[in-house]
């Protein structure tokens, strides 16, 4: 069989940055994952994202964090980013592991659902899903943090996965 | 295979082969809305299965996840699942019915996902275990969550088949033309 899991492209910062962006990003998969390893030069950021360069309030979320206390429920609506993290947000010196699957990234009949888990093992950790309210097939991705940079050191890797 | 073997010896983990992440199989509800589906004659030769789904619902309800046909009370389950806001926001259950056996939430309202690991599907030695990821935002409402489901009766058999039959909590609800269900092998 066929191999069906492939990176796409890497990036790995070598200085801050205020965002990572993947572009011209291909159509001839059926899911893709983003897998982000990031640090932050601030504390208190979260991990936002935001896709074909639409800036209007088309996303929304319904997340689920822990912190080692308690176990809480949030949601976000009309919001103008995808929120992939929480407890699990980066922190200057302590890692966000941030795996991001984006189902069915690039038909162009429904709207586009992105699933994530984030884990800061200092912090906390999350589970989200997010909701692009378009119909327009993924073509680029922009990772971002709420404030401050991405900082150096940070990797964020694309994958497409191919069903049969 | 040799990288692996040194990476072994040496203590670290050798990266996985990309090539080992294969499609095996995909259905996809096309026409009439169908409750059940199954994927058949999975093959012994991975060592992990992961199902990808993405899917809506013409009646939002709790979705069983089925290792060789097995049944409702032949698994219990624990899960833990946020909606967003208010009292209660974070249910967990443990159970052979309701909040304690079911592997994934999806919703009329908009599509959603889930991705389901089987691990060590194919050992003959160990009993059976699901992990679940899973979740549905709609601007306003939503779920998100994660479980992992112990399927007893399935045993030490060896997975052969992996489905989902939303009758088994006597719903009607059905899975709506363009769900799509994609089983992956890992080596």
């Amino acid at each position: 069989m066929p191999a069906t899991y492939e990176p796409i492209t890497s990036t790995t910062l070598t200085s801050a940055q205020a965002d990572i962006t993947f572009s011209a990003i291909s159509g001839s998969y059926t899911d893709l994952r983003l897998v982000f390893e990031g640090l932050a030069v601030s504390a208190g950021v979260d991990i936002y994202c935001q896709v074909n360069g639409d800036t209007a309030s088309n996303y929304s979320h319904t997340r689920l964090t822990g912190n080692g206390t308690s176990a809480t429920s949030s949601r976000g609506s009309s919001l103008a980013f995808m929120r992939f993290s929480d407890g699990g947000s980066p922190q200057t010196g302590n890692t966000s592991l941030t795996k991001v699957d984006f189902m069915n990234y690039s038909n162009t009949t429904t709207f586009k659902t992105a699933i994530n888990r984030a884990d800061n093992a200092n912090r906390g950790l999350d589970a989200v899903v997010n909701l692009w309210r378009s119909t327009a097939a993924i073509t680029s991705i922009k990772l971002y943090l709420s404030s401050g940079n991405i900082a150096s050191g940070a990797i964020a890797t694309l994958y497409g996965i191919k069903a049969a | 295979m040799i990288a692996n073997q040194i990476a072994g010896l040496m203590g670290v983990s050798a990266p996985i082969a990309l090539t080992d992440y294969e499609s095996i199989s995909t259905y996809t509800v096309s026409g009439a809305s169908v409750s059940s589906f199954t994927l058949g004659s999975i093959p012994s030769t991975y060592k992990h299965l992961q199902l990808r789904c993405f899917v809506k619902l013409d009646a939002g309800t709790w979705i069983p996840f089925q290792l060789n046909g097995d049944t409702q009370s032949q698994r219990t389950t624990h899960n833990m699942r946020g909606i967003g806001s208010g009292s209660g926001n974070v249910s967990t259950g443990l159970g052979s019915t309701g909040d304690g056996n079911f592997a994934c939430v999806a919703d009329v309202s908009q599509w959603g996902s889930m991705i389901i690991d089987v691990l060590d599907y194919a050992n003959t030695n160990k009993n059976k275990t699901t992990r679940t990821y899973y979740g549905f935002d709609n601007n306003g409402s939503g779920s998100v969550g994660i479980g992992s489901v112990l399927h007893y009766t399935v045993g030490t058999a060896a997975v052969t088949s992996v489905g989902m039959d939303i009758t088994q909590y006597g719903s009607g609800a059905k899975f709506v033309a363009g769900s799509t269900f994609a089983l992956y092998g890992i080596k």
